[in-house]
């Protein structure tokens, strides 16, 4: 069987700052893993525990410097890694959706898709169901613990839902040297295709 | 020059400070009061594979080096010092006598199971008359047909009450003295003759188990011989140069803790209409805090990273032993200081802290005997 997790990349906000004047936060400092992609590997870790033969991809769409993070999920216990890179904009979940399902049908269509909800920063938990549905998946489920789906299947993880074990520090090591694929942006959809579609700009939003 | 911690360190520094919130800390004034580290605790670490962590992969470990040993034992320091004083002994003179000379049988007999945690191990050598003067041992180890049988007691041992399997160092030649007349051998705890004394009660590291061991005729099969015949006193040598190292970065930790303490008292506690961080006494106290705590830091993690380049660091190992451990010392001192009144009773962390500090100046060969060496080395190689 085989899974594919995406991991988010969230501002750090013990050191970023909220503008005032441009309503948003000024990022600093490198991303990290939210807690809630913690609680979408223990998903995956329960998956695996079920006693199958699994194999396991984790996929984070954000930028080349975020490798860490997902060298952080490999730590949890993936095979595989695949970071999808150089997007224009990395807010829309359209775009975002549309890249995602794109690098996924690449790396091989998973039998399930391990997602998290909204993250806390700017989540409109919308990925997943927009991934499952441009794969052509029947089920997407809110799980808190591992289930075993018979369709293809997304499973929706919220924050909090599960206690994410610590990884084991064999699994640590070995992270460095698992398989890392890079897919940039652009192999999937043209600058143009990449158009923020499902959000628009806040000088829109403000006119 | 490259400072920086590889991904996979950093990665198992949080992942070891996560265990440490969680699991270690809730658990430190239990451990004191207790005088005993509950087994489950143990048995957690053992599934997270910290106890193998020094050691290659073959035997069950995970192969981060001395380099991530130290980052695991600075960050376990911050939770409990009995636990890790626990683990220290299992792993840097324990299982580590049996990685460095043991023969590839014993390695898989019994360094894999001291990896996965199935055995503890403890490190005999000191006894009532051999303490810095370890090569006056007197517990003896004779050939009888297949077997050594070893006679005497050992004491300030370790785990020695807990333990699976004891690494004792006993004379097979009075005539040769320590150097050719002293033995390692790999004892299993179940030996008949084999007997735990008394248990030491401590000062400090209360949970942590230290025992008299008493051997009465205990009959140990000729394999299990760790090393060569006559240079037991080497193996001892080369474990305990290993331990003071990591012995360090539990000081290391111990002192980030006391000052995390420190600080958050002194922001707290008000008195003439101020919090005490804002009076200037208060200031250069943490003032010396922080940059022992660089120093401490800078050599610690530069030594062990000297040596996992495979340079010879004995001069080193003794100059970060004794820093450290007085540093931790003058540390946990001022974090009492600033904790007043509260830093001397018992309910309050520092308190604690303030005891478990002490016997690092003692144990792994006390700061006078680590000036010894120092000297005697830059005495003869020159200083720097
Ligand atoms: C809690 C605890 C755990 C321990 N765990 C272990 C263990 O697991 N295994 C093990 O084998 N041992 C263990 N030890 C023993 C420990 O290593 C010894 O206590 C230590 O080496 C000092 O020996 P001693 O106590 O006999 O002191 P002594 O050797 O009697 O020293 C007394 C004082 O004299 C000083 N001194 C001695 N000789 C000299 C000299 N030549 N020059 C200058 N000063 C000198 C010492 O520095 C010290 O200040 C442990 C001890 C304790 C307290």
């Amino acid at each position: 069987m085989k899974v594919v997790a995406l991991v988010k990349a969230v501002p750090d906000l013990s050191e970023s700052r909220y503008s005032k004047s441009e309503q948003r936060i000024q990022e600093k400092g490198p991303r990290l893993m939210p807690a809630v992609s913690e609680n979408v590997l223990e998903v995956v870790r329960q998956i695996r525990e079920m006693g199958k033969e699994v194999s396991a991809a984790g996929m984070l769409f954000g930028n080349q410097s975020e490798e860490a993070i997902l060298r952080k999920a490999l730590a949890f216990g993936l095979d595989q890694a695949c970071l999808i890179s150089g997007a224009t904009d990395r807010t829309d979940p359209h775009v975002k959706s549309k890249l995602i399902a794109k690098a996924i049908e690449k790396l091989g269509v998973p039998d399930i898709l391990v997602v998290g909800g909204a993250s806390g920063f700017g989540g409109g938990g919308q990925v997943g169901v927009r991934v499952a549905e441009l794969l052509g998946f029947e089920d997407v489920w809110t799980v808190q613990d591992a289930v075993s789906a018979k369709s293809k299947s997304v499973l929706v993880v919220e924050q909090g839902s599960n206690q994410p074990r610590i990884p084991n520090v064999m699994a640590v090591m070995k992270a460095g040297s698992k398989e890392m694929v890079m897919f940039k942006a652009e192999e999937f959809l043209t600058a143009d295709e990449q158009k923020p579609v499902a959000l628009i700009s806040r000088e829109e939003w403000l006119a | 020059m490259d400072f920086t911690f590889t991904p996979e360190h950093q990665m198992l520094r949080e992942m070891v400070k996560k265990f440490t919130e969680k699991e270690v800390r809730p658990l430190s004034q239990k451990i004191d009061q207790e005088a005993k580290v509950p087994m489950e605790l143990w048995k957690k670490a053992a599934e997270l594979g910290l106890l193998g962590i020094a050691f290659p992969e073959k035997y069950g470990g995970a192969g981060a080096g001395e380099m991530g040993y130290c980052i695991m034992l600075e960050e376990l320091a911050q939770g409990d010092a009995s636990f890790t004083v626990m683990l220290g002994a299992h792993i840097s003179i324990g299982a580590m006598s049996i990685y460095l000379d043991g023969t590839e049988e014993q390695k898989q007999k019994y360094l894999t199971k001291m990896c996965s945690g199935e055995y503890i191990s403890a490190f005999a050598l000191t006894e009532v008359n051999a303490g810095s003067d370890a090569a006056n041992i007197e517990t003896t180890a004779a050939l009888k047909g297949s077997d050594y049988v070893l006679n005497g007691t050992k004491f300030y041992i370790t785990n020695g009450g807990i333990a699976n399997v004891v690494i004792v160092f006993a004379v097979t030649d009075k005539s040769l003295g320590a150097h050719g007349g002293v033995t390692a051998f790999i004892v299993e705890s179940k030996t008949p003759g084999f007997k735990v004394g008394r248990e030491l009660d401590k000062m400090g590291i209360r949970g942590s188990n230290t025992v008299e061991l008493i051997f009465e005729n205990v009959r140990v099969p000729k394999e299990n011989v760790l090393g060569k015949i006559g240079e037991g006193f080497k193996t001892a040598m080369k474990a305990l140069d290993r331990g003071r190292l990591s012995l360090s970065a539990g000081c290391l930790g111990g002192s980030k803790r006391a000052l995390e303490l420190s600080l958050n008292h002194a922001k707290q506690r008000v008195q003439f209409g101020k919090p005490i961080a804002e009076q200037q006494a208060i200031q250069w106290m943490i003032a010396d805090m922080a940059a022992e705590i660089f120093a401490m830091e800078s050599m610690v993690y530069r030594s062990a990273w000297a040596h996992d380049q495979g340079m010879r660091i004995t001069r080193e190992a003794a100059i970060v032993k004794m820093y450290c451990s007085e540093a931790l010392d003058r540390i946990v001192d001022r974090g009492v200081q600033i904790h007043g009144g509260m830093g001397f009773i018992r309910e309050c962390d520092i308190e604690r802290a303030y005891r478990d500090a002490r016997i690092n100046r003692i144990f792994e060969g006390t700061n006078e005997i680590q000036r010894l060496v120092i000297a005697r080395d830059v005495l003869t190689k020159g200083a720097y």
